[in-house]
């Protein structure tokens, strides 16, 4: 059912963190220990190198392309406790603008959905989070959420804009231009929190405690307004566990362990229609997961690469 | 003695230059400005003042130390190095409270390095900022022998720990690096290049088999490790840190290991692996001023002592350390909007998790990183251009999956037939032919909706028909219960569904002249399908009616009993006239009043109806028809609202679109708010899908007045070619600096690269465009 149809050699010096597909697919962004990011072009199963982005003065640890009402933009995070947001313009990239008020690595970017403008929210080792908002003519305003983890953030999501159920009972007027703004951090202190705009402050909506160890990465569904919010996380404790929320029975969040592998769980993504959940773990190995009708979670294909590498 | 590995930190009253320890390194004595003290770690885990060799008075420059040495062998003699250029021999086992040896002040300039042989106690080695190092006998405290280094202030000299008559010094000049035999003082063994700037610190591995490794750190940030060898040297790997180094020291018994400090800005200490190159193996950061001094432990490798400007002399444990390779994810994963599944991972080549850091505790080598056991270099491809050894060549992987629904979308999108007129087609063709599209995708509950919608609407027309014609079909229930029947053994999950669709489906069927035995088969044959494929369904059921179904039999059940109440006037008529027995089980109640019609008489017209042209009749037949219209609208109401419900706008928004595609007023009772969402929603995936043409169709379809917005509502601005410049006013073909030449180009069309002087198309993604004609021509040939 699932086959690995192109490798790319990406000709990085030391191991890759992070490769991140654009909004359509073209391109492919990825980052490196090296301290340089990639980007190249994918079309017909064939690769391109088309730059090689340098600016960072440590292993860049995640990438992050902006939608592309905003032009081409692509945000990038290291160990040298740098953001940079850098921007294409004619086939050339450039450093738009350098983030360098965190204390330490920065592990996660993530662009906040297109709907609430030019906005990044980044997690760090220094256990704060902070969220730059473009004001236009490249001046960025930044917040940031002090002690939001103890012992670092790992990673942040943002929460789809839409108004959570908005399809089934669309907002009221004066309600129609409020989208959602949260997003969801993970770290080190084994819990994962959601965290609500309010007043231009960022307050903590929710602490939602399940693992028993760091919690490696965090994914927010991508929705169309069900009333159902649906968050990921894995942890180093082996698991991920689905939470999910329920507007209508009053925000509670739930959770439920989607499996327990047998080794570290690095990553969670969700498929565009949030209903396919992708999750990387040890031995190179990636399985796609779909909620079955009773609410369990099956495994769709499971891929491996590199059989003889991991089977010592 | 063992100590227990804990942190602890002491604070010694002043900024600290430098610091050593004894040979077993119980003892640490600290040296600087006008600081001079010893201190032992006791195995209580503190570090104890235990003598403090400054006097208290004013001892002259002598005291300003910016180095010490603690005698390799003699465990009473130390050794400081000044910034006046002397350097000063303590012995601490001296009587009373001067323990001052001796003051050797053979340098003019600062000396920034001293070193003591590691066989020989009382041969010293120094190297000053007056371009010459000088061995000195501690026994007859005088200079033996000096060395010019023909190049620069030295920055560092060190005696090598294994080669006997060898040391190697480094120079502020910075590109050279000296080899030396003491025995010969003319001239060096070796010099080679070895940074860009001064290069502050040297140290030979500690370790017998890596003998001839040095590990240089200068002010380029990069620290380079040396192959010494008696004819050439080569600079075997290096670690790129973001700040000048100013010293680096071996991790002894580790052979890819060294600890680094730098000169500014990063206060913390760094222990780095050759092996991952890029990022620390760990750090410690205790202190809050920059760092000067570290030495490890002899004997033990788990401890690593630092002091620095602040004042504090620290025992580091390992096990303290901050470790980021704890936190650096090791996979990428990214899942795209052609449901791609990206990966990047390491080269299978390499053992990765052969030992998990979860997995075994003690091994001290994270294995995460393919570190340690059976990571020779023979399993690695190296990219060897520049002599660094790579660890890991990376490799990405993308991986399709077929069992992403994406590729359904796609196919829906391409392949659905939206406007009926245009095409050509009847309403029930259009639909059938959705219907058809939907099943080949395995979407079989979607292919139904097409379909009953498809019965809707056609019983709407053919009831006028009829009325005309006076002709009613006979239900065929009785072979609906049969199949009914069957269908109920075969899956209990699908009950509910069977129940309430399959009989619709059949038996609302009035049109026996287009619905014929064959096509019910068929219909059969898709039930079936669908309880083999159970699988199947649960995979592609992005949209999937089955969860309705099972879990929330209740809303299907209501929306498809509606229809019944709609057909079931139908037959309630019909079987006043052709007394034919069947009454649906459940029927709705709403619908119940309008079987009390007696006659009807409601004038043919062509489907859609104008609901205006109804309300204009004033008979009750004909509001009760509107009743049976109204309650059309509601089902299909219901219907996609489901739909969008259990995560599909692709369906809803299709139906509306080939409903408003017909030239009819009529307007599905649907909250434009509502609606809206469902059109956004799915623009924006065809958007994300590169599927242009039907964006832009769905768009002229949509009768939601902020959707059609989306394509009459663009200002585009043309500007120059040249300056980049907003054109002064829209109809002006060339901007402001219109004198130059080069501004005066026109808009050429990119096909046939003649000037465009009137309708110019382009493309809004690519912005490629041209005449009209051109592009026409060129879409038709392209398609």
């Amino acid at each position: 059912m699932v086959s690995v149809i192109n490798t790319v050699d990406t000709l990085h010096e030391d191991m890759i963190h992070d490769a991140q597909m654009d909004y359509y697919g073209l391109q492919l962004a990825t980052c490196s220990s090296d301290r340089t990011i990639r980007i190249f072009e994918v079309k017909n199963g064939t690769q391109r190198l088309l730059s090689t982005l340098q600016g960072h003065d440590g292993p860049v640890w995640q990438i992050a392309w902006s939608h592309p009402k905003y032009d081409k933009m692509l945000a990038s995070c290291s160990y040298d406790r740098k953001v940079i947001i850098w921007k294409e313009q004619d086939g050339q990239w450039n450093k738009l603008h350098e983030y360098n008020d965190h204390d330490s690595s920065v592990n996660s970017v993530c662009w906040a959905p297109h709907e609430l403008g030019l906005m990044l929210a980044c997690g760090s080792s220094d256990g704060s989070v902070s969220v730059l908002k473009h004001h236009g003519d490249n001046q960025w305003e930044a917040t940031k959420i002090n002690n939001a983890h103890t012992g670092g953030c790992n990673a942040v999501s943002w929460a789809p804009a839409v108004v959570p159920g908005s399809l089934i009972e669309p907002p009221s007027q004066n309600q129609q231009n409020n989208f959602v703004k949260k997003f969801v951090s993970a770290g080190c202190d084994n819990l994962v929190k959601v965290w609500c705009e309010k007043d231009g402050r960022w307050e903590e909506e929710q602490k939602l405690q399940a693992h028993t160890d760091w919690v490696r990465d965090c994914a927010w569904a991508p929705s169309i307004g069900l009333p159902q919010s649906k968050i990921a996380s894995c942890s180093q404790d082996r698991r991920v566990i689905i939470w999910t929320c329920d507007e209508a029975t009053g925000g509670q969040w739930s959770s439920k362990t989607l499996n327990e592998f047998d080794d570290v769980v690095w990553h969670v993504s969700w498929s565009l229609t949030g209903d396919i959940l992708a999750v990387s773990g040890g031995n190179n190995k990636v399985s796609l997961w779909k909620e079955k009708l009773d609410g369990d979670w099956s495994i769709v294909s499971d891929i491996k690469k590199g059989q003889q590498g991991s089977t010592e | 003695m063992a100590l227990a590995k804990y942190t602890t930190s002491v604070n010694v009253g002043s900024a600290i230059n430098a610091l050593s320890l004894c040979q077993n390194s119980n003892k640490i004595v600290v040296a600087g400005r006008a600081l001079l003290k010893i201190y032992e770690a006791e195995p209580q885990n503190q570090l104890k003042e235990i003598a403090n060799l400054h006097m208290g008075r004013k001892q002259g420059l002598n005291m300003s130390s910016s180095d010490v040495v603690w005698s390799s062998k003699d465990e009473n003699l130390i050794a400081t190095a000044a910034t006046n250029g002397a350097i000063v021999v303590w012995d601490l086992n001296a009587v009373g409270r001067n323990k001052q040896l001796a003051v050797l002040s053979d340098h003019r300039r600062t000396v920034t390095k001293i070193s003591i042989h590691p066989k020989e106690s009382t041969r010293l080695l120094s190297g000053s900022q007056d371009c010459t190092m000088r061995m000195f006998d501690l026994r007859k405290k005088e200079s033996t022998g000096m060395f010019q280094s023909k190049a620069d202030g030295v920055r560092s000299v060190e005696f090598s720990p294994f080669h006997y008559f060898m040391f190697a010094a480094s120079f502020d000049n910075g590109s050279v690096q000296q080899i030396w035999d003491y025995r010969q003082s003319k001239t060096y063994l070796s010099q080679f290049l070895a940074h860009k700037g001064s290069v502050y610190t040297l140290n030979w591995h500690p370790d017998e088999d890596e003998r001839n490794k040095i590990a240089t750190g200068g002010r380029d940030n990069i620290v380079k490790v040396w192959e010494t060898g008696t004819s050439h040297n080569k600079q075997i790997s290096n670690i790129p840190t973001s700040t000048s180094v100013s010293a680096v020291r071996w991790r002894p018994s580790h052979k890819d290991q060294l600890a680094t400090v730098s000169m500014m800005l990063d206060f913390s200490v760094n222990v780095w692996d050759l092996r991952r190159r890029f990022v620390p193996y760990a750090y410690f950061e205790e202190h809050n001023d920059v760092t000067t001094g570290i030495a490890w432990k002899q004997n033990d490798p788990e401890v690593l002592f630092s002091c620095s400007k602040d004042g504090t002399l620290v025992m580091h444990a390992m096990q303290d350390a901050i470790q980021p390779w704890k936190k650096i994810k090791t996979r990428g994963l990214d899942v795209g909007s052609r449901g791609l599944v990206l990966f990047a991972g390491e080269d299978s080549n390499i053992p990765a998790r052969a030992q998990s850091p979860t997995g075994s505790g003690q091994n001290k080598l994270p294995g995460l990183f393919g570190w340690g056991v059976g990571n020779n270099n023979s399993t690695l491809k190296t990219h060897d251009s520049t002599q660094e050894i790579n660890q890991t060549s990376q490799t990405m992987d993308e991986i399709i999956s077929e069992t992403f629904v994406d590729d359904g979308f796609v196919y829906a999108a391409k392949h659905y037939l939206l406007n009926g007129p245009e095409n050509d087609m009847s309403f029930r063709k259009l639909c059938e032919h959705n219907s058809n599209v939907a099943a080949k995708l395995g979407e079989f509950s979607v292919s139904r909706v097409w379909l009953i919608l498809a019965e809707f609407y056609n019983s709407v027309v053919l009831l006028k028909q009829k009325m005309t014609s006076n002709f009613f079909p006979v239900p065929k229930t009785c072979s609906d219960a049969t199949l009914d029947g069957t269908k109920r053994t075969e899956n209990e999950t699908k009950r509910n569904s069977d129940e309430v669709s399959s009989p619709h489906v059949q038996s609302v069927d009035p049109d026996s002249e287009f619905q014929s035995d064959e096509g019910r088969l068929e219909q059969l044959h898709l039930f079936r399908d669908e309880d083999l494929d159970n699988e199947a369904i649960a995979l592609f059921g992005h949209i999937d009616a089955p969860s309705g179904m099972t879990n929330d039999s209740e809303a299907p059940k209501q929306k498809i009993i509606t229809p019944h109440g709609g057909r079931w006037y139908e037959t309630q008529t019909s079987t006043q006239d052709s007394s034919s027995p069947p009454t649906p089980t459940s029927m709705d109640q709403n619908s119940d009043p309008l079987a009390t019609g007696k006659k009807l008489s409601v004038k043919p017209s062509v489907w859609p109806l104008p609901l205006d042209d109804i309300r204009n009749q004033t008979t009750v037949e004909e509001l009760r028809f509107v009743h049976f219209y109204h309650h059309v609208n509601v089902t299909i109401f219901t219907l996609t609202r489901y739909l969008a419900e259990s995560g599909d706008v692709q369906t809803p928004v299709s139906i509306l679109v080939a409903i408003s595609s017909y030239p009819t007023n009529v307007t599905l009772e649907i909250p434009e708010a509502e609606a809206e969402h469902w059109f956004n929603s799915y623009l924006d995936l065809l958007f994300k899908h590169e599927l242009f043409v039907q964006h832009a169709e769905v768009i002229k379809l949509s009768r939601l007045p902020s959707i059609r917005m989306l394509s009459s509502s663009s200002t585009i601005h043309t500007s120059c070619k040249v300056c980049q410049r907003r054109m002064p006013n829209s109809c002006s073909w060339s901007c402001d600096h219109r004198s130059k030449p080069d501004h005066k180009s026109p808009v050429l069309c990119f096909l046939c690269k003649k000037v465009v002087k009137t309708l110019y198309l382009y493309c809004q993604t690519c912005s490629f465009g041209g005449h009209l004609q051109c592009m026409q021509s060129w879409t038709k040939l392209s398609k």
